[in-house]
């Protein structure tokens, strides 16, 4: 029997258009239930962390940089951020801790005054000329 | 995925049990109390007060069944690597460590071949140090909060006795909140589930009775048409022999009285033929044949 969980990437079969969830490759029964932090394509994507500190640049600028791609990679991010940090039972404060600090950083870099003149916002509180 | 298989439930479905009333009441001028009276007064669909609007289209056990075959067909089939795709689990615990309260371990170990054991330490807090010399990050209000607020908390949950009081607290009011929206329920509704099954199981071991009972019923219900028939029986047969009995009283009542009346008939009959002369001949014969008897006994 033909139906839409063999093929589910099919356009226009379950999820018609825009609206089918699942990425090309899942297969439901090679795959099991889907899982959002993980690839399923062809070729598997290599962790930043096992690049040689060498070709990183290469690996960076070469890196597939269409929309689609960028929004499935930011979507498998914050799938496996959620299931390793937040979503157990037994939570810790880490996470927490994690998101005030990332906020922190985001907050300090854009309020940052890159302007070598000194006349921004934040760092006008520096009392140091010379160091 | 299983969901979506299971209950069939089509995305659009929320949008038909949300009410207009929720948008308006969202815009301003609907209290509450008017929605109420909105949600008590309006007529409701057919079956509405059984199937509530959270609740997915309502299926036949067979559907169901059906469904739970095919995903498991899907999920379990002869295709399904376990191996490299094993099934998704909830944690209880989460499965990274984190080193300086918030930093996972897992970055550690990955500087560990380039840089050592202290080697993340000295990245971070010589990375924070070497920015505020610099100032580029410059020690005002906030930075002073921020770092300061990190140190406090990092020094009171892990250092001191308070912040394993805390903890213990904390960990203490999870437990019982979790004993008490979790746990209870489900033991309520194993224990509720589980006695629904023992009445069932009863049920069906009187279902088995059934024919027993059933017979015995009909055995009764022969004996007591027996009883009945044996009683009419016997009616009958009293009745018949209450008739007979009239009858044979009759024939022997009848012939008694024509006997009787025959007798009397007679008698009177030939009382009134006998004469007086015939009366004294008869005594004096009589008398004679004592004498001669009489004459001939012997003592």
């Amino acid at each position: 029997m033909e139906n839409a969980v063999d093929r589910p990437h099919i356009r226009g079969y379950r999820f018609p258009g825009p609206f089918n969830p699942y990425p090309e490759g899942y297969k439901p029964r090679v795959h099991g239930p889907y899982d959002p932090s993980r690839y399923y394509g062809k070729t598997p994507k290599v962790s930043l962390w096992d690049v040689k500190l060498g070709s990183l640049l290469e690996t960076v600028l070469s890196a597939d940089y269409r929309k689609r791609n960028l929004l499935q990679t930011v979507s498998r991010f914050f799938a496996r951020y959620h299931a390793r940090h937040w979503r157990v039972k037994n939570r810790t404060f880490a996470p927490l801790l994690q998101v005030i600090f990332v906020g922190h950083l985001f907050y300090f870099v854009g309020n940052a005054n890159w302007d070598p003149e000194n006349t921004g916002s934040r760092t006008c509180t520096a009392r140091y000329k010379y160091h | 995925m299983l969901s979506t298989l299971v209950a069939k439930r089509a995305p659009w479905a929320g949008l038909k049990t949300s009410q207009c009333v929720t948008i308006v009441r969202c815009m301003g001028e609907v209290s509450r109390k008017d929605f109420d009276n909105f949600e008590a007064t309006r007529p409701l669909a057919p079956n509405e007060e059984f199937v509530p609007s959270s609740a997915p289209i309502p299926q036949s056990l067979e559907q169901k069944v059906q469904h739970w075959k095919y995903a498991n067909e899907v999920f379990f089939g002869p295709d399904r690597d376990l191996k490299n795709f094993p099934h998704p689990v909830y944690n209880t615990k989460p499965t990274e460590t984190y080193q300086l309260g918030f930093i996972p371990t897992r970055w550690f170990k990955h500087l560990y071949p380039h840089t050592g054991v202290s080697g993340p330490y000295t990245l971070a807090i010589g990375t924070t140090i070497f920015l505020l010399s610099k100032e580029y990050l410059t020690m005002d209000q906030l930075t002073a909060k921020l770092l300061l607020g990190y140190f406090s908390f990092f020094y009171i949950f892990t250092q001191t006795k308070a912040g394993k009081t805390i903890k213990d607290k904390i960990d203490a009011t999870a437990k019982e909140y979790d004993e008490k929206a979790y746990h209870e329920p489900l033991r309520n509704a194993k224990s509720a589930y589980l006695s629904e099954i023992n009445d069932i199981k009863t049920e069906i071991e009187r279902k088995d009775v059934i024919p027993a009972i059933f017979q015995a019923k009909q055995e009764q219900i022969d004996l007591q048409l027996e009883v009945l028939y044996r009683k009419r029986l016997r009616e009958a047969f009293i009745d018949v022999k209450k008739r007979l009995d009239y009858e044979a009283d009759m024939e022997a009542a009848k012939r008694q009285f024509e006997q009787d009346h025959m007798v009397n008939w007679i008698v009177s009959s030939v009382q009134k033929a006998i004469t007086p002369q015939q009366e004294k001949q008869a005594i004096q014969s009589c008398i004679q044949t004592l004498k001669s008897l009489s004459a001939t006994a012997a003592i």
